[in-house]
């Protein structure tokens, strides 16, 4: 086994989908806890099926390259949910579920009427369970991927603190001097980066697992935001390593594996959580 | 500290600007002269066996083989696949496939094969392996690759 996989490491292409694949895990998890704790669970969801839609679009039109435009409207999509869905009448759950089923059956219906590929289902497949995605990155893609995440790592960090503030209390933060619309935007545009960027690793389908599991396994064991913080970091890294490394082990799809790698970790700390309560 | 959380806002953001653009000039540039030629040269001559590998691996390494095709010619290609056939209704030319999946089973490849002219090609369907040298190839204006002097492994 070890053979093997020595042999695999010496293919380019699954040292880029385990470095990429780290990064976009680590980005997630972060941005996790914050919407976890801010009961935005489901905007991963929500979005990703947004940025299925925006590929669907940037294919019809005939883009190329369609990352960018995917992006900008996953950020557009982003900021409405999280920063002006307050004011809006549609708020919370209702809202990410209509984006997110409206997008999700515009996109398929835009590839079924303007279909440009010849293996449409497919195409369709690959996108909502990432298929082998993150093992076929062009260059160009990496380097994207990498960039792109560690300007998403770089927010977290400058911002920290008030991102720490809004997550918990808003109104206090507000009442502190603390811009939260303009931190509600700036999260809103990470999360829309990383949603964009986690579905070349697991899918649009699978992307609220990146999201949620790793937050919530921390979540059972440690208490403060930063030690959750940190651990759900961890785990998520691990369980994407540990995922990619079996799928091409064995064959299996890349992101339902690194899925059930979380499901399993999630269910263990769930196990320590209660011993740990018991004591 | 502030000036600093700035001008580090700054970096990240320009970071971020210059990936995006990046992306624009990006994709596989395929040469595309437009002459009918073969190339054989490689600056690696290792072969590949995509039989011991898994599903994920060989879905993987083939997509690699058709978005940067310059990084296998003249390597001897060994495969496992299913032989499917296809007649171009444009200049008649029969061209024959060996198809892989994913491991999902939604997304299929295949590398067209040409055999050595005593070896006889498999029924359609037909799982089997085959081995050749990778080259590509150019039809009109277009750059295609395929295995060249293939032998049928096993069958």
């Amino acid at each position: 086994m070890f053979d093997k996989l020595a042999m695999y490491f010496q293919y380019p292409f699954v040292r880029y989908a385990l470095i990429v694949g780290a990064l976009i895990a680590l980005c997630s998890s972060l941005l996790g806890v914050t919407l976890v704790l801010k009961r935005f669970s489901f905007i991963g969801d929500g979005l990703a099926h947004v940025a299925f839609g925006a590929m669907a679009v940037a294919a019809v039109i005939g883009l190329t390259d369609d990352m960018p435009f995917t992006l900008a409207v996953t950020i557009i999509c982003a900021a409405l949910l999280l920063g002006v869905g307050r004011k809006t009448k549609i708020k919370g759950d209702a809202a990410i579920a209509m984006i997110s089923v409206g997008a999700l059956a515009l996109g398929y219906l835009l590839m079924n009427i303007f279909s440009t590929s010849a293996n449409l289902s497919g195409d369709v497949c690959s996108s909502l369970f990432g298929s082998t995605s993150i093992l076929t990155l062009t260059r160009t893609e990496v380097w994207l991927c990498f960039g792109l995440s560690i300007a998403v790592l770089a927010v977290f960090v400058i911002f920290y603190n008030k991102i720490f503030a809004i997550t918990f209390d808003e109104d206090f933060a507000r009442a502190t001097g603390i811009k939260s619309d303009v931190y509600n935007l700036v999260i809103a545009v990470t999360v829309a980066v990383v949603i964009t960027l986690a579905m070349n690793l697991v899918g649009s389908l699978l992307i609220s697992a990146l999201v949620i599991f790793p937050a919530i396994s921390a979540m059972r064991v440690f208490k403060s935001f930063k030690s959750v913080t940190i651990c759900s970091a961890i785990l998520s890294v691990s369980c994407a390593i540990l995922g990619i490394i079996i799928s091409i082990l064995w064959g299996t799809p890349v992101g339902s594996t690194i899925v059930g790698v979380d499901i399993v970790v999630f269910l263990a700390f769930c196990g320590f959580g209660l011993i740990k309560k018991e004591r | 500290m502030v000036k600093a959380k700035k001008l580090f806002c700054v970096a990240a953001a320009v970071f971020m600007m210059i990936s995006l653009a990046s992306c624009r000039n990006g994709g596989t540039d395929q040469k595309n002269d437009g002459e009918s030629k073969t190339e054989t040269s490689s600056k690696n001559m290792s072969d590949v066996d995509l039989t011991v590998m898994s599903s994920t691996m060989v879905y993987s390494e083939v997509y690699n083989m058709l978005t940067y095709p310059e990084e296998y010619i003249g390597r001897n290609i060994t495969m496992k696949g299913l032989y499917a056939k296809d007649e171009s209704a444009y200049n008649g030319n029969v061209y024959h496939f060996c198809i892989i999946s994913d491991a999902t089973a939604c997304c299929a490849q295949g590398i067209e094969f040409i055999l050595k002219p005593d070896e006889l090609y498999p029924d359609s369907g037909e799982e089997f392996t085959v081995s050749g040298v990778f080259e590509t190839y150019y039809e009109d204006t277009a750059m295609y690759c395929h295995l060249n002097n293939a032998v049928i492994v096993k069958k």
